[in-house]
């Protein structure tokens, strides 16, 4: 599956890369702050010229669903989806946790802030997905590394089944101060152009119908309708 | 002749039309987001932005095939990118400027509140400036010289609730349902429209400014006295009936009000009026009612050209032909700025 690529990813920093024969041939970072928004399109229009092609010699469009910024992500699955329906070529979508691991050897846990104490988590060995993308307080997925023997299971798991379980993603920068000095921490923080790529290429396209309804890893609703869950089920007789 | 492709998403609706140069509307799809919103009261900005995403494709591919074109024909893409909710206008500029990179035509934006007044010469067929222009919804309530259609400056607007969140929110208070607007309006044709004396704002001031939080609080002291801690909307019956109808009446009245004396501060002879709140019926035979006293002409567009929608967008006509374009790093406005 070669062809000339466009590779976008949002989720955090926005970052955007051209990829031909194979091979990532162009990346660029968006300055960070809520101006990269704005600078996305441009950004791909410029870094597609400069790699000499035009956006009709696109063959494929692969982009980043997250977990992450819930505005990053749709800007970037708006000029995913948009460009691909118009200029009628495939579009992939890469799990964001996929592609940090992706750099990873090893047993990893990728994490990211879902906020009000929880994170987004998923486990990897050598890039295969171990376990579902899931939220979990963050107290309760750092007790796995409590030093043993009170150490619950899942760390010590880990390291029988093929060695130490480091920990990558977003959420080693947000929870630098929260995690235990012991724990191994991978320098990959968000996932790199060429990792989007590389992963994006053992996926298979979407089709018409999945471009078109294809929404970011929310994993939940809107803050308004979560309180309105809890304050139902809250309400219901137990 | 050029084919336009227009988007709207500046609040919960989202929206794609294709028209011509010559103003001729080809499609205008709508997909309303109101049953998502309904059980809140009003509209939720994270619930809006993700809707915008999961609706804006197949929007702009039944308005496409609706025209009877292909994305190949469009010559020009137009967008509101300004005002409205941050996130939701986001995905229309990002898919508009998408769209103008992947077709290889320019780019106009449309200031969504100046597009409200164009629907009224869309639907006239004709001029219509200099004119007032008032634009009354969910988000905006405001007055506005129009010297042309790319000239709008602010005489007035709201200091707190716009018009139809003020709908919203006494439809809340007497139990009515959401949207507020149509289902105070057919509460009200029960009830007498005299039946409480609500206050109307500045209404002997020569300001042109609205306020209708006030209001609202009259409502809700009148329905449930000052103690409304455990208050509970009103059953079905006249009170709640003469409630809504003396509300609405406050509400148009004090919309009517300001409407004559800009006419009057400022000499214009045309009264062009636009959003959610001018499908009400009432408003528009009190609109009618001030423009025979001040001498003026009213016009207010068919419903479908007064909610929110992409085909009023076309606005985007008179830019494309003087040339305005807009830069591809077009950012979404939230707030009003004036065109």
């Amino acid at each position: 599956m070669s062809g000339a690529w466009l590779i976008l990813e949002t989720s955090g920093r926005s970052r955007v890369g051209v990829a031909v024969g194979g091979a990532v041939i162009a990346a660029e970072d968006l300055p960070a702050g809520r101006q990269q928004n704005r600078h996305l399109l441009p950004t791909v229009e410029r870094l597609i010229r400069e790699c000499g092609l035009t956006p009709r010699s696109l063959t494929h469009i692969a982009v980043g669903v997250g977990p992450g910024s819930y505005t990053g992500l749709r800007v970037g699955l708006t000029a995913a989806k948009t460009l691909a329906y118009a200029l009628g070529c495939s579009l992939v979508a890469v799990p964001t946790f996929a592609a940090v691991a992706a750099d990873v050897p090893g047993t990893v846990d990728v994490i990211g802030d879902a906020l009000q104490g929880t994170i987004y988590v998923q486990r990897f060995t050598d890039g295969t997905a171990m376990s579902e993308l899931r939220i979990e307080r963050f107290d309760e997925w750092v007790a796995q590394f409590t030093p043993p023997p009170l150490r619950g299971r899942s760390a010590s798991e880990a390291s029988r089944e093929g060695g130490e379980l480091s920990v990558a993603g977003p959420g080693v920068v947000t929870f630098a101060d929260k995690l235990p000095v012991h724990v191994t921490r991978s320098p990959v923080v968000e996932p790199s152009v060429e990792a989007v790529f590389r992963v994006a290429r053992t996926l298979p396209p979407l089709t018409v119908e999945e471009m078109m309804r294809l929404e970011p890893l929310y994993l939940r609703g809107s803050s308004a309708e979560e309180k309105a869950k809890a304050a139902t089920s809250s309400s219901l007789p137990s | 002749m050029t084919y336009f492709l227009a988007l709207e998403t500046s609040c919960d609706e989202t929206a794609a039309a294709v028209f011509t140069d010559g103003l001729t509307v080809k499609s205008s799809v709508v997909a309303s987001q109101t049953d998502l919103h309904a059980r809140f009261g009003g509209v939720v900005p994270e619930i809006a932005s993700r809707a915008h995403l999961r609706n804006l494709l197949p929007v702009i591919d039944e308005a496409v095939r609706k025209a009877g074109i292909t994305l190949a024909d469009v010559g020009c893409v137009a967008v509101h990118n300004t005002p409205g909710l941050v996130g939701a206008l986001l995905v229309g500029v990002t898919a508009a400027k998408a769209l103008a990179v992947a077709l290889g035509v320019p780019l106009v934006a449309v200031n969504h509140v100046a597009g409200h007044i164009y629907a009224c010469r869309m639907a006239a067929g004709r001029d219509i400036f200099p004119c007032l222009g008032l634009v009354v919804s969910g988000g905006h309530t405001a007055l506005f010289r129009c010297d042309t259609a790319l000239s709008l400056n602010l005489l007035g607007g709201t200091r707190d609730d716009a018009a139809g969140e003020a709908f919203d929110k006494v439809a809340a208070i007497l139990g009515l349902g959401f949207p507020g607007g149509p289902a105070v309006e057919r509460e009200a044709a029960a009830g007498d429209p005299k039946a409480f004396a609500f206050p109307r704002a500045f209404a002997s001031d020569p300001r042109l400014e609205f306020s209708f939080s006030g209001l609202k609080t009259a409502v809700l002291y009148a329905c449930h006295g000052q103690d409304v801690r455990q208050a509970t909307p009103p059953p079905p019956g006249k009170k709640r009936a003469d409630l809504a109808a003396s509300f609405q009446e406050a509400v148009v009245d004090a919309l009517a009000v300001k409407c004559r004396q800009a006419l009057e501060q400022t000499g214009l002879t045309r009264l062009a009026v636009g959003g959610g709140v001018s499908a009400n019926k009432r408003l528009r035979a009190k609109l009618q009612a001030a423009c025979d006293r001040a001498g003026a002409e009213l016009f207010i567009p068919p419903m479908n050209l007064c909610t929110d929608n992409a085909a009023m967008a076309a606005l985007a006509v008179e830019k494309w032909r003087v040339g305005q374009f807009a830069p591809p790093d077009l950012d979404a406005e939230p707030n009003f700025i004036g065109s």
